[in-house]
């Protein structure tokens, strides 16, 4: 019985194995479509960075400066030096790619700036979601816009700020 | 079973491809720069206040005049007349911030500011406030000094005697 048993047990082992090579092999014939559409790559350009210019911290509070997505002073005018030593400008990225592809933006919403003080806190304004969520690239071609606010502390040491941040682009 | 295990190699070896793919040509990326200056914030202080001296009103008022220098030069219209023992002067500001910036300055309104008697309801109005440079370039220390002056309009004898005093403010902002 005993053996009788392992028998079993190993012929049907056997079949189940040959089974799945004979799909494998299978031979008959058949016709199916083979098509691919080749879509123009995806692309992303940065064409200005964005600079908040000279700034003028509050000496006894801490403020917070905004700038819109044309590089518009749209905060109290009084924390931004009128004589800036660089231009303000806010940042500005061309997409290209297939003209009504499902495609989506990655970018921080807020970062760091560095400099010889505490870190200021710029969060992003952006034209386009950044957040991944699903965007149509409309005629091929769009823009990125940010602008965005940041935040000074009450007399923020003077100095140089900065950060660098990555915007990454990817169809859907 | 050898036949078996071919077709796994294959899937192993078609899985490292793809993987391989990805690491190649990954989704595109650009890097950007968020940038700020940050100057000095502007600060003044008073080192000297505005005081229009000692003096009589006369018989029918009229005016002191103290000049927007460092002197302060104590001046005089009308039935007014100084005395002895006052200590005229300009107000002085020393200012502070972004070397090399120049800094707007505003003064009160023509008429804005009274004086008040110490222990009574008589006033005296300030008429008309300057300043020695309405718009002064911070120097290489990002340091400056203005003087204020004004003009003091006394009414006539009748207002009480004694000490007159009032606060004004003066706005300092880069230009």
């Amino acid at each position: 019985m005993k053996t009788t048993i392992l028998k079993f047990f190993t012929l049907s082992a056997a079949i189940f194995a040959f089974s799945t090579i004979s799909f494998g092999q299978d031979t008959s014939t058949g016709t199916a479509n083979a098509s691919a559409n080749i879509i123009t790559p995806i692309s992303i350009v940065k064409v200005t960075d964005i600079n908040f210019g000279d700034l003028v911290p509050s000496a006894t509070t801490a403020v917070t400066v905004v700038m819109d997505q044309t590089g518009s002073i749209t905060s109290d005018a009084q924390y931004f030096l009128a004589n800036s030593s660089t231009p303000r400008t806010a940042a500005s990225f061309t997409i290209s790619g297939a003209a009504g592809h499902a495609y989506k933006i990655n970018c921080p919403t807020t970062i760091a700036l560095e400099g010889p003080g505490d870190d200021m806190t710029l969060t992003f304004d952006a034209s386009l979601a950044i957040d991944g969520s699903p965007l149509e690239l409309t005629g091929g071609t769009q823009t990125l816009n940010l602008g965005g606010s940041l935040a000074l502390a009450a007399n923020q040491t003077a100095g140089a700020y900065s950060a660098e941040f990555n915007v990454t682009v990817a169809y859907e | 079973m050898k036949k078996l295990i071919l077709p796994l190699i294959f899937a192993l070896l078609f899985t490292g491809f793809s993987v391989n793919t990805f690491a190649i040509d990954p989704d595109p990326v650009v890097t950007a720069t968020a940038t700020a200056e940050l100057v000095e914030a502007l600060t003044a202080s008073e080192e000297a206040q505005l005081n229009f001296g000692r003096f009589t009103a006369g018989t029918s008022g009229g005016t002191v005049v103290i000049a927007n220098t460092a002197a302060g030069t104590m001046n005089i219209t009308g039935t007014v007349s100084i005395i002895g023992g006052g200590s005229p002067s300009s107000a002085a500001f020393n200012i502070s911030g972004h070397a090399n910036q120049e800094v707007t300055i505003t003064l009160p309104a023509d008429g804005a500011v009274n004086l008040t008697h110490a222990t009574t309801t008589d006033v005296m109005n300030v008429a008309t406030f300057s300043v020695s440079d309405a718009s002064p370039l911070l120097n290489a220390s990002g340091e400056a000094t203005v003087y204020v002056g004004g003009t003091l309009t006394v009414p006539n004898t009748s207002i009480a005697r004694g000490v007159y005093t009032g606060t004004y403010n003066v706005t300092f902002a880069y230009q």
